[in-house]
């Protein structure tokens, strides 16, 4: 009787404990490159920022760029995975434009992409118009 | 003993609470419509936002279609899309998604061929119920032709045993110049779903 007594709690408590952690975090990491008009040129100041530290002990951005194609915003970011093992993730873009508001706001899609163990893949994108100064990557696992 | 069978009921009592919730009234939620997609093997929103998105960033960065927009604004007709999948598709859906963001882009000019009837109504209303100043009344014949025709394929491999269901689908897509014939621009677009079946509750 004591046996069933704690299977029953252990699977009670199991089930309670796997119900309430189901959802894992969606938050991910991004990197935003901001293009500046200088004196000398056109200048880039890049930032990244982690909100999965998950995620952040998984893949690194090892660079971020964008070039112009015409007059549209070209935008590369270079994602290397520290991991052995494969992963799933997803991307987004977005897109900004010189006074830092965004364009086109569901434009963008979240692209599926896997990642091999220490491989560095790049994702890409265009901007919408040619009003974007600006861009967002923002990376998370799949849901 | 008695105190640890009230604990053990009051527990179990718990979790199937927890796991029942409250299922009586069916759940309802507005869903991220950029979301992925992973119901099935099947054609889904996700595919066509990417096919869509794809096309029109290869489109606009072709070095020789960037050299033309940047002097002109040259217009378009689209053809149509042939599904040669095994599923319904609504290409014209996805035609609809990437004309949307060409002409976004400030780059390129459509022509509608599909309210062409609408439009021909419409000039012969002008023309000659007697309605219409015949000084702001539009004329037959002014419309500009198109340079450039839109068309493609989709096309799937599917591949299945008892366990596993893969689905490739390839989706074409080029840009004609009416002219000439040529081919200005082409690309294609792949996906590859894999659906497995679970061991368990499969």
């Amino acid at each position: 009787m004591k046996k069933i007594v704690y299977l029953g709690l252990l699977f009670s408590v199991l089930v309670c404990a796997g119900l309430l952690s189901g959802c894992a975090a969606t938050s991910g990491i991004s990197g935003s490159v901001k293009v500046v008009k200088g004196q000398e040129g056109c200048a880039q100041e890049s930032k990244i920022i982690v909100n999965n530290d998950s995620l952040a002990r998984a893949i690194k951005i090892t660079d971020l760029k964008s070039t112009f194609a015409g007059d549209l915003l070209k935008a590369n970011a270079m994602v290397y995975s520290k991991r052995t093992d494969t992963l799933a993730l997803q991307y987004k873009f977005r897109w900004y434009d010189s006074q830092g508001i965004e364009v086109e706001p569901e434009s963008s899609p979240w692209q599926p992409v896997i990642i091999y163990g220490r491989e560095t893949k790049s994702a890409q994108a265009v901007a919408p118009n040619p009003s974007v100064k600006e861009f967002k990557i923002e990376i998370r696992y799949r849901e | 003993m008695k105190k640890k069978s009230y604990l053990l009921i009051s527990s179990i009592g718990i979790s199937a609470f927890i796991i029942s919730g409250c299922a009586t009234t069916p759940l309802v939620q507005y869903g991220d419509a950029q979301a992925l997609q992973n119901v099935s093997t099947d054609f889904s929103s996700s595919d066509l936002q990417q096919i869509a998105e794809s096309m029109v960033d290869s489109l606009l960065v072709f070095p020789p279609i960037v050299e033309v927009t940047n002097q002109r604004r040259p217009v378009i007709t689209v053809d149509k899309v042939k599904n040669k999948t095994m599923q319904h598709i609504d290409t014209e859906s996805i035609t609809d998604s990437i004309r949307a963001k060409i002409v976004k882009s400030g780059k390129f000019r459509f022509i509608d061929r599909t309210t062409d009837q609408e439009t021909i109504n419409e000039i012969k209303t002008q023309q000659e119920s007697g309605l219409v100043d015949k000084n702001t009344a539009v004329q037959f014949g002014k419309q500009i032709g198109a340079e450039y025709m839109l068309s493609g394929n989709i096309s799937e491999i599917q591949q299945k045993n008892a366990q596993i269901t893969d689905v490739y689908y390839k989706f074409t897509l080029s840009l004609k110049n009416l002219t000439t014939g040529i081919l200005e621009w082409t690309d294609e677009k792949e996906i590859r779903k894999t659906s497995k079946r679970r061991a368990f509750g499969g």
